[in-house]
């Protein structure tokens, strides 16, 4: 006797949405870890390639892809992606779930893009911010995935304080293809100038012009307004490995202002017992000297 | 009781290996200065000799901050270093920083041959508490014996129970204890003689049980 299906259903953690997949009932449960990316999505992808083949080889199961699946709903039930997304409360499929050809889409896909998404904790490492959900490169760069797979990147609070006021901060041109760990943004100070490196590898959508009108921003807010640029990432999953997050970025903001202490205290030539660091450091530095102790951090 | 300080000729100061106490700024207590010399003497035993010359106070005031910057002091004191004096330790009672640090409680030079510390932050009249004499010698001691430590070329310990371990706060000097880890005592055995050795020796292995 064929064993009866068990009743129930699964929940979705909070803060999670359903996989376009699991809404058109095609998989039974799989949450979006992307960001409802789906050009850019692995399992997307392996869901298709199995769909062609089950197609091919004439199988019923898996015969249909999730975009098929809606399409047999009736059209008051087609729902577009934004809509299971969440981004918007109610919106119907108007263009058969092709979503790259999709005006809608489109227009969605380039409103979203400026949107930042809120930042949630902000930890206190001793006298320096790090903000959860953060990746740190080890030249002081963040980076943050968003909405659509893209990457927001910025500076560490550890770093504004050294760079104190900038004269001007040179964002790579949008189109630019940006690599791990290369030189992309350059900070300038009386005539002197560092250069960040990129935390991912990819090609940069949106530059922050108010940065450029207004380099305070990012002493101000690191983490939210101060931000850089935004890139659409290549190699993501990848770079990620090579990036701090949670505590090890913790421990790594108290390595490096240990480093900081001894980097200055050989400058100085004496040795402390002593408070927290002055927030106010870069004050201490100032042309070359600043350009050579910011550079041991970025560079 | 307050030291009554004069300026005395260095001619005086003894020509063997010893450790000299000096004040800043002529304000402290003549038993802090005491309490100080006879640790030192017991811990180390490196005869130590209080000093009658008094580190002038006004050059390293910092009028922005409110207060003294520990380099310039350190700097003014380099000039108390005599023939058989092994270390200077200047003890002050204003607060005093050094540009990367809010405040210290105590500085060295890296390397060199003078230290300073603060005894400001270290009563418990300055967290508003009321006055406890025996914490406040204790802090006195580890400081001390901290910034002596960086003289010899010891930089901060991650032992939290060390007496090199960096103080951010109050707290953690509270909490470490006042004898060096067994990583700083090597560090600190290569620059003391057999004798000096044997007295820091005997207390070490009685009295450090952190690992």
């Amino acid at each position: 006797m064929a064993r009866a299906a068990k009743k129930g259903f699964k929940l979705i953690p909070e803060g999670q949405r359903k996989c376009v997949w699991m809404e058109a009932g095609v998989v039974s449960y799989k949450t979006c870890t992307l960001n409802f990316d789906c050009p850019t999505c692995e399992y997307d992808q392996a869901l298709r390639n199995k769909v062609a083949r089950a197609q091919a080889a004439q199988e019923a199961k898996f015969g249909r892809t999730w975009a098929q699946e809606m399409l047999r709903l009736p059209a008051s039930q087609r729902v577009c992606r934004y809509m299971i997304s969440g981004h918007v409360d109610y919106k119907l499929c108007p263009s058969a779930y092709e979503c790259g050809s999709c005006d809608y889409d489109q227009q969605m896909q380039e409103r979203m893009e400026p949107a930042r998404l809120p930042v949630g904790v902000i930890k206190e490492i001793m006298e320096f911010k790090v903000a959860e959900g953060f990746y740190f490169h080890e030249g002081h760069a963040w980076a943050r995935s968003e909405h659509g797979g893209r990457v927001r990147v910025g500076v560490s609070d550890f770093i504004q304080h050294l760079l104190g006021d900038l004269a001007s901060v040179q964002l790579p041109d949008i189109g630019h293809p940006v690599v791990q760990g290369e030189p992309v943004v350059m900070l300038r100070k009386n005539g002197h100038a560092v250069k960040l490196r990129a935390p991912v590898s990819g090609v940069v959508s949106h530059i922050n012009q108010r940065i450029k009108e207004k380099p305070a921003l990012i002493n101000k807010e690191p983490y939210e307004e101060g931000w850089l640029f935004i890139v659409e990432p290549s190699k993501l999953k990848k770079n990620l490995k090579k990036l701090k997050t949670g505590e090890d970025a913790e421990g790594f903001i108290e390595k490096e202002r240990e480093r900081l202490i001894e980097v200055m205290s050989d400058d100085l030539r004496v040795a402390a017992d002593g408070g927290p660091i002055d927030t106010d450091v870069f004050k201490e530095l100032s042309g070359e000297r600043w350009e050579s102790v910011v550079g041991e951090f970025v560079g | 009781m307050a030291l009554k300080l004069r300026a005395v000729d260095k001619k005086k100061v003894p020509a063997f290996d010893h450790l000299l106490i000096c004040a800043h700024g002529g304000r402290i207590d003549l038993e802090v200065l005491k309490r100080t010399s006879a640790l030192l003497n017991h811990l180390i035993g490196l005869p130590s000799r209080l000093s009658s010359l008094i580190v002038p106070l006004e050059s390293a005031y910092d009028e922005e901050k409110g207060q003294y910057n520990a380099r310039d002091i350190l700097k003014s004191t380099s000039g108390l270093v005599t023939p058989g004096c092994l270390r200077v330790i200047v003890l002050t009672e204003e607060d005093i920083y050094i540009p990367v640090f809010k405040y210290v409680f105590g500085a060295a030079d890296l390397p060199g041959s003078c230290a300073v510390v603060s005894l400001k932050r270290l009563r418990q009249e300055f967290y508003k508490n009321p006055p406890d004499l025996r914490l406040f010698y204790k802090r006195v001691d580890k400081t001390v014996l901290h910034e002596l430590g960086h003289t010899f070329g010891l930089t901060h310990c991650r032992n939290r129970h060390c007496v090199m371990y960096s103080s951010t706060r109050i707290v953690d000097t509270d909490f470490k204890s006042s004898m060096f880890c067994h990583h700083c005592f090597n560090l600190l055995a290569d620059h003391l003689n057999e004798e000096r050795l044997v007295c820091l020796k005997s207390r070490h292995d009685d009295e450090f049980p952190y690992k």
